[in-house]
């Protein structure tokens, strides 16, 4: 017999962080910039950063407001860029909430791949984390802060979309 | 009219100065002959002062000639180059690419080095090697190295080379005021691995017709005043500068509010320099960067990035550096996406059957000219003891 059990308050809220999580990430996957800036709040900032062995050093490789984000995805049209795909999987790690429950910072483990358009080859692009800063809003949790805090720096040739 | 396959591999109706044989970018053994003929006999950057500022500060280096290099600031603050390989059975004795410590130690068997580069311990010496052998027949192999032109060490293989200021003579004049008024930092450094021949990327930089690859570069240097006023000037040694430009980043949406400059320099100033055999120097309004490749195999290449500001910055001047220099230059910035593109592109065309490589602009030296990757193969074939054009009898096959 199956037994059912109530997920705490605390589950739930998991849940429901990384459901949003999730489905942003399918968002980027798509390239549906739009609905993904729809999701990002008013006062969003954007940074990919990663820490250098070489020089020692944190770098920021890209620190961008919703303005900056906005702008960026509608110049990509005018930019010749690599057309390969970019999939992302994703494991939401932590949630810590607040205590009204009304903002949340999630940790997640992000692998992005890139697949050839001309024969399909995939291979792995980056390896790094999501350090994401949410709040719930009347339309559901939205991103105030999103630092993608990469392991790779060799990113090979890059590329002018969003991780 | 579409060619036929022996018009596509024929020669092309210009001086030979003027095309390059493609495999030259593609052939093993003309690429062994690169790394001794040309990288293992010029003078190449290997990192920046700022990079190893504290003495016993380290950083390897994997030279372009194929040998694992160390740069070390010793307890007397010089700055040294020794091979990265213990004396003893050839170990690599340092694995992490910076750090610091006061003795370098293999792993292997714990012989260790001071940063001079002297032997200062061997385990149980005098039971293994008796009178026959000592400290003193194991020292690091030493490697000439001179810091200058901004702060860069750069290392020479070969003991009989040029100096350093010999070995650049005049090239970087235009811009040795910002380089050397005030200390630079290195803020920002990454490598790019691309399936390529290094020349590609060093062609890129010496020439600016690809400017229409850039919606970036068009809107706030093609189309602003002075761009095709800018004029190259070729070196000895095959180093070129490309003269220099006021950008308008405010012709690109999302790029106004940029004010800050360097030394020397007038506000949004772009200068560039190519350094033979394969390095740049690229200073555009806030921020330096520094092209290096290192090539892996005739079709594999790293190319190591720096951006750089002044050390003296402020927190805030330095984020706005760190801001600009990536909007353009960065692994996620608007240019640099793009020239990688493009020699990712022909590092994929080419190939047995491929067409010479056609370098024939002429534009009185000015922006579009090709003048600057010409003069490049002029030093090129003159090293290598070969027309970078081929022996004209369509070897590269058809």
């Amino acid at each position: 017999m199956a037994v059912e059990t109530l997920a705490s308050g605390e589950d739930r809220a998991f849940r429901s962080v990384s459901e949003f999580l999730y489905r942003a990430c399918l968002m980027l996957d798509a390239r549906n910039f739009k609905d993904w800036l729809d999701v990002c709040a008013e006062g969003f900032t954007y940074v990919i950063c990663a820490f250098s062995p070489e020089i020692r050093r944190d770098m920021v490789f890209l620190d961008l407001d919703l303005e900056g984000m906005t702008t960026l995805v509608k110049h990509l049209p005018r930019h010749n860029t690599d057309q390969s795909t970019f999939t992302r999987h994703m494991t939401v790690y932590t949630a810590e909430f607040d205590a009204p429950g009304t903002t949340c910072k999630a940790l997640s483990s992000v692998a992005v791949y890139r697949t050839e358009l001309d024969g399909g080859t995939t291979h792995l692009f980056a390896l790094g984390r999501y350090h994401d800063t949410l709040k719930m809003t009347p339309g559901g949790w939205r991103f105030t802060a999103r630092e993608v805090r990469l392991e790779t720096r060799n990113l090979g040739i890059g590329t002018h979309y969003p991780l | 009219m579409a060619r036929t396959p022996a018009q596509w591999t024929s020669q092309p109706p210009v001086p030979s100065t003027h095309y390059v044989d493609p495999s030259v970018y593609t052939d093993p053994q003309i690429f062994a002959e690169e790394r001794e003929k040309i990288f293992a006999k010029t003078w190449f950057l290997a990192c920046h002062e700022s990079e190893i500022p504290e003495k016993y500060d380290y950083r390897t280096f994997r030279h372009p000639a194929g040998r694992n290099l160390m740069i070390v600031r010793g307890d007397d603050m010089q700055v040294r180059a020794f091979y990265n390989v213990c004396p003893h059975r050839g170990n690599t004795i340092l694995y992490n690419p910076s750090g610091n410590a006061k003795h370098l130690i293999c792993i292997f068997h714990a012989f260790a080095f001071d940063s001079r580069g002297s032997c200062v311990d061997i385990p149980r010496e005098k039971a293994g090697y008796q009178e026959r052998l000592s400290k003193d027949d194991f020292g690091l192999r030493t490697v000439r190295c001179e810091t200058g032109f901004g702060g860069f060490v750069y290392v020479a293989l070969d003991e009989s080379v040029e100096s350093l200021s010999d070995f650049i003579g005049h090239a970087l004049d235009g811009m040795l005021e910002s380089l050397n008024m005030e200390p630079l930092e290195v803020f920002s450094f990454h490598r790019a691995q691309v399936d390529t021949n290094f020349k590609l990327w060093h062609d890129t930089n010496s020439e600016f017709y690809h400017d229409y690859m850039h919606y970036h570069n068009r809107q706030t240097s093609m189309l602003q005043p002075g761009y095709f006023e800018r004029r190259y000037t070729p070196f000895k040694n095959g180093h070129a500068e490309v003269g220099d430009q006021i950008v308008n980043y405010e012709a690109y949406e999302g790029y106004k509010g940029r004010d800050l400059s360097f030394p020397g320099m007038k506000m949004n100033q772009w200068k560039m320099v190519d350094l033979f055999p394969g390095m740049t120097y690229n200073l555009r309004g806030s921020s330096l960067r520094i092209d290096t490749v290192m090539p892996v195999s005739a079709t594999s290449t790293f190319v190591e990035y720096r951006g750089l500001g002044l050390k003296r910055d402020t927190p805030d001047e330095r984020a706005k550096r760190v801001h600009d220099y990536n909007s353009i230059w960065g692994p996620f910035g608007r240019n640099l996406h793009e020239d990688l593109l493009g020699v990712h592109g022909q590092g994929k065309a080419l190939g047995r059957g491929q067409t010479y490589i056609v370098q024939a602009r002429e534009e009185d030296r000015t922006i579009h000219d090709e003048i600057g990757m010409r003069h490049f193969y002029a030093e090129w074939s003159a090293r290598m003891g070969r027309p970078s054009s081929g022996n004209g009898n369509g070897s590269h096959g058809g």
